[in-house]
């Protein structure tokens, strides 16, 4: 009997276990390597991408929290003079499970705002317009008479305020939700503000769910 | 003298509307609830001018009047969880009740005045109020979240509309204070006995409702549809699943239909679309119906009504503050209306009110 085989009955047999770990965990080892190899070639007979290299990538997806866009939206830094300028962009996002390439699009509706400075840099946010709630559009205010009346709390800053259900959301605390029906925070993109300009790159994956 | 002669002139056809409104027994007003705010804004239909504005409680949600338009009843969803009764003639709050259940939102009301429909949507159920007892008579259970309410033009039914949870779990439903059940219905009440008669099914959770003038037919927007379904309300089938017409950058942009009217003529039905800012306008003689025109309104319309004659179609611009008013013939905007900055317009209604 070859010992590799011999070895898979170790965990009935203690005292072999206890004798020679290490033989028998090579040889576990050694025995996948060769379906492994196996599998592989078939794959590669069938024209299809190695199994590992799928899970990998599944796995890096499916682990990621922020997905490419598929064009960056780029902006001067000195566009935005004071804090809480803000631009508005169009987002160009990728549909999720459509890898085929041109990959199908979904465009979304972002805005990139400077925060008050906290120390000697500004600081810059991008957040997804589209209310988590029901899809409408928020809008950047110090209109926020309705979030007063429904929570009873004055706001001390400009809130993002959904017209159509009046969630509300801090832009200083990472788009955070502070009321109203919708159960999370605002969409988040993920930029690089470096050497006087800011990148918008990539958008957080629930968005496109 | 050319001034004069113009300013004679435009005093003369000033007092010829005057005089035809007069004859005509009626004038007509525009009441916008400000749903962001405590009031609703009244308009004067004739000139399109702001006439005035009416207190009527935290967070307005919901309008409706009988048919004598000698009243009006207005839901408000905030603190007071209650039912402002205003009085049209005089544009002012005559009466408060608040003996209601958690955020009322769209209600209606029978031709007679007698029995308001007002859905609770923090309790998962409508309430039926009986104006002469001035009491609520019972409750009706409902899947789903109570949010809109239509009478039949015969009085005979009540079309409820209760919209769903979506993709949130019912767990988080629930934390949210809104209820746990899912609903892809419209529940039609029979109004003798404000008891279920049947329920008609509409694939997707419905919103905004209207009933056809003739009463047979019901057009629903509902989830995950850029358009509206549309109900046989004799057979209680689902008759067609109708889509804008966009393209494919549009298509490209998420949108949301919510707000939808039949013209009295049952010839037309109107339909917002709320990212793209377009009302769509639909043929319904054809079997299906059929996208006509695509017209560009301001930011988030977000409701819409008619006046009684059907001639003109006003839009609530949420999140603009305005109100587009189409001429429903020429399909032209002929005006809009800038509201006060913040009072979110939503729902509105046209009231002929009665001279004298």
């Amino acid at each position: 009997m070859p010992a590799d085989r011999d070895d898979t009955f170790t965990e009935q047999r203690p005292d072999r276990r206890r004798v020679c770990p290490r033989i028998r965990r090579m040889s576990r080892t050694s025995r996948g390597k060769t379906r492994r190899r196996l599998l592989r070639f078939a794959a590669a007979v069938m024209g299809l991408p190695p199994a590992s290299a799928q899970r990998k990538k599944q796995r890096k997806e499916s682990l990621s929290a922020f997905v490419p866009l598929l064009e960056p939206a780029w902006f001067s830094a000195a566009d935005f003079p004071r804090p809480w300028s803000a631009f508005p962009f169009p987002a160009r996002c990728p549909v999720l499970g459509s890898a085929e390439p041109p990959p199908r699009e979904i465009r979304l509706q972002g805005v990139v705002l400077r925060l008050p400075d906290s120390g000697s840099e500004a600081s810059f946010k991008a957040y997804c317009l589209t209310c988590p709630h029901e899809i409408c559009q928020v809008n950047l205010t110090t209109e926020t008479k309705g979030v007063e009346l429904a929570t009873e709390r004055l706001p001390k800053n400009p809130l993002f305020v959904c017209p159509c259900h009046f969630s509300a959301f801090d832009p200083l605390a990472d788009g955070g939700r502070l009321a109203g029906p919708t159960h999370r925070g605002l969409y988040r993109f993920r930029l690089e503000a470096r050497g006087g300009s800011v990148a918008i790159l990539e958008i957080e994956r629930a968005a496109l769910v | 003298m050319r001034t004069r002669l113009f300013s004679i002139l435009i005093a003369f056809a000033a007092a010829l509307g005057a005089q035809a409104e007069g004859s005509a027994g009626y004038k007509e007003k525009l009441y916008i609830l400000s749903s962001a705010d405590d009031d609703m804004t009244v308009v004067d239909v004739a000139t399109n001018k702001i006439v005035g504005a009416v207190t009527v409680g935290a967070l307005p949600h919901g309008i409706a009047a009988p048919g004598s338009h000698k009243l009006l009843y207005v839901a408000t969803e905030g603190e007071e969880h209650g039912v402002t009764v205003v009085d049209p003639f005089n544009d002012k709050a005559i009466e408060k009740y608040s003996v209601f259940g958690k955020r009322p939102n769209e209600i209606d009301i029978t031709s007679d005045g007698r029995y308001l429909y007002l859905p609770a949507r923090g309790e998962c159920h409508y309430e039926v109020f009986d104006t002469v007892k001035e009491l609520p008579i019972t409750r009706i259970p409902v899947d789903g979240y109570p949010h809109n309410v239509v009478v039949s033009p015969d009085d005979r039914f009540m079309y409820l509309s209760a919209y769903d949870r979506g993709s949130l779990s019912a767990e988080n439903a629930r934390k949210a204070g809104e209820c746990p059940t899912l609903n892809k219905k419209i529940y039609v009440v029979d109004v003798k006995t404000h008891e279920v008669a049947a329920t008609i099914d509409t694939l997707e959770a419905p919103r905004p409702i209207a009933v056809s003038p003739d009463g047979k037919r019901l057009y629903a927007n509902t989830d995950n549809l850029m358009g509206f379904v549309t109900l046989d309300l004799e057979n209680r089938k689902l008759l067609y699943r109708s889509e804008y017409v966009l393209t494919d950058d549009e298509s490209a942009t998420p949108s949301r239909s919510h707000g939808i009217g039949a013209t009295p003529d049952n010839k037309e039905v109107w339909s917002t679309n709320i990212n793209h800012g377009f009302v769509h306008v639909f043929d319904v003689t054809a079997d299906p119906p059929k996208q006509i025109a695509k017209l560009e309104t301001g930011r988030t319309p977000l409701w819409l009504t008619m006046t009684p004659d059907g001639s003109t179609v006003y839009i609530a611009n949420t999140a603009d503050d305005t109100i587009s008013v189409f001429d429903a013939k020429t399909k032209k905007e002929r005006t809009r209306i800038q509201l006060p900055k913040g009072k979110a317009p939503k729902r509105m209604l046209v009231l002929r009110i009665p001279n004298g």
